[in-house]
């Protein structure tokens, strides 16, 4: 998602797929902009930036009735500065909905009994 | 836009998980293919958790509330004697059997004007919970989990079967009124074309000629 370029050519070959299986939305589980995920894993100060445009044009290239998703950290996205982002707006401008990650958020020793007194 | 509020809720249950995220979906070269990462149960690289640990995950609180979200809705709580355990194995899906009770019946109530009932849908539990058993009437929407970016940022899928197993799900959901998104990424599916890519030496995984760091 670095380039214009690449945005756009990502966006259209998502948009074949979509179109192939008949879809009715896109999630994007990018684990994780601005920061390492998985070992082996590259990213760069500019990822949520970078994210935030091809959103955009994605956003633009899917069928207006489409759904478009993210999954998120329980911290929004780390801006250029390694720190979560202020301001999440732009984002709500551009997704539907976010799915965000609890089960990241480690709570071991917690049993059905505590979730079921603290509950209600 | 409007922001959907989107309960899911997911069982991680070590003990019967074997600490084993992927037992129907065994990795693959990685010189060609990446592994599905397990951002529904969160397996994928646990933190040496016990081996009886209980995980519940809520998913989908909106990003940022707005006059669209249901005025009077409050986060119901769960108890795990409400929920119906669906599944056995790695992931293991629990289901609000009292959902007509509490006014979240997928088709009882107009979707605008309450929460919508979610989940993931991996292509690892089409063995033990095939689209044929889904009870779609329990979803508003289902994601299907994962289709992986590749250097090219085309799309690959983490397992052969995973095509058809999507245009099945697809059709099954529809003819019950469930909607189905793709979900791009996961836990291994991260790797490249997110970012940048170090195109030399991924261009030689994919080529199968070097093992990734």
């Amino acid at each position: 998602m670095s380039t214009a370029e690449n945005r756009k050519l990502f966006a259209n070959n998502i948009l074949e797929v979509y179109n192939t299986y008949s879809l009715d939305g896109i999630d994007i589980d990018w684990e994780y902009p601005g920061s390492v995920g998985d070992s082996g894993n590259t990213h760069s100060p500019e990822d949520t930036t970078n994210f935030l445009k091809f959103l955009g044009v994605l956003r633009a290239t899917l069928p207006i009735s489409a759904k478009i998703s993210a999954a998120a950290q329980t911290i929004p996205f780390l801006g250029s500065d390694g720190d979560p982002i202020m301001d999440s707006s732009p984002f709500a401008a551009l997704l539907d909905w976010v799915l965000i990650m609890n089960y990241d958020t480690w709570q071991c020793e917690f049993h059905a009994q505590t979730i079921s007194s603290g509950s209600n | 836009m409007r922001l959907a509020v989107a309960i899911e809720l997911v069982l991680c249950l070590w003990a019967a998980a074997g600490h084993n995220p992927m037992p129907h979906n065994p990795p693959r070269d990685e010189g060609v293919s990446f592994r599905a990462g397990l951002p529904v149960t969160g397996v994928s690289n646990p933190p040496s958790p016990p081996s009886d640990c209980l995980d519940v995950a809520i998913h989908g609180l909106p990003i940022i509330p707005t006059p669209t979200t249901p005025p009077n809705y409050t986060p119901r709580g769960w108890t795990i004697t409400d929920l119906q355990v669906a599944m056995d194995g790695p992931a293991i899906f629990l289901l609000p059997h009292h959902s007509k009770e509490i006014g979240l019946e997928a088709s009882a109530m107009d979707r605008s004007s309450r929460p919508l009932s979610m989940a993931y849908y991996p292509d690892w539990v089409a063995g033990e919970l095939p689209p044929e058993r889904v009870d779609f009437s329990r979803y508003d929407w289902l994601d299907f989990a994962f289709a992986m970016p590749n250097a090219r940022f085309g799309l690959e899928w983490d397992d052969d079967d995973a095509p058809r197993l999507l245009s099945r799900l697809v059709s099954l959901a529809h003819g019950s009124g469930t909607m189905v998104k793709l979900s791009i990424g996961g836990w291994t599916g991260s790797r490249c074309a997110f970012s940048f890519c170090r195109s030399a030496s991924f261009t030689n995984q994919l080529q199968g000629t070097s093992r990734p760091p």
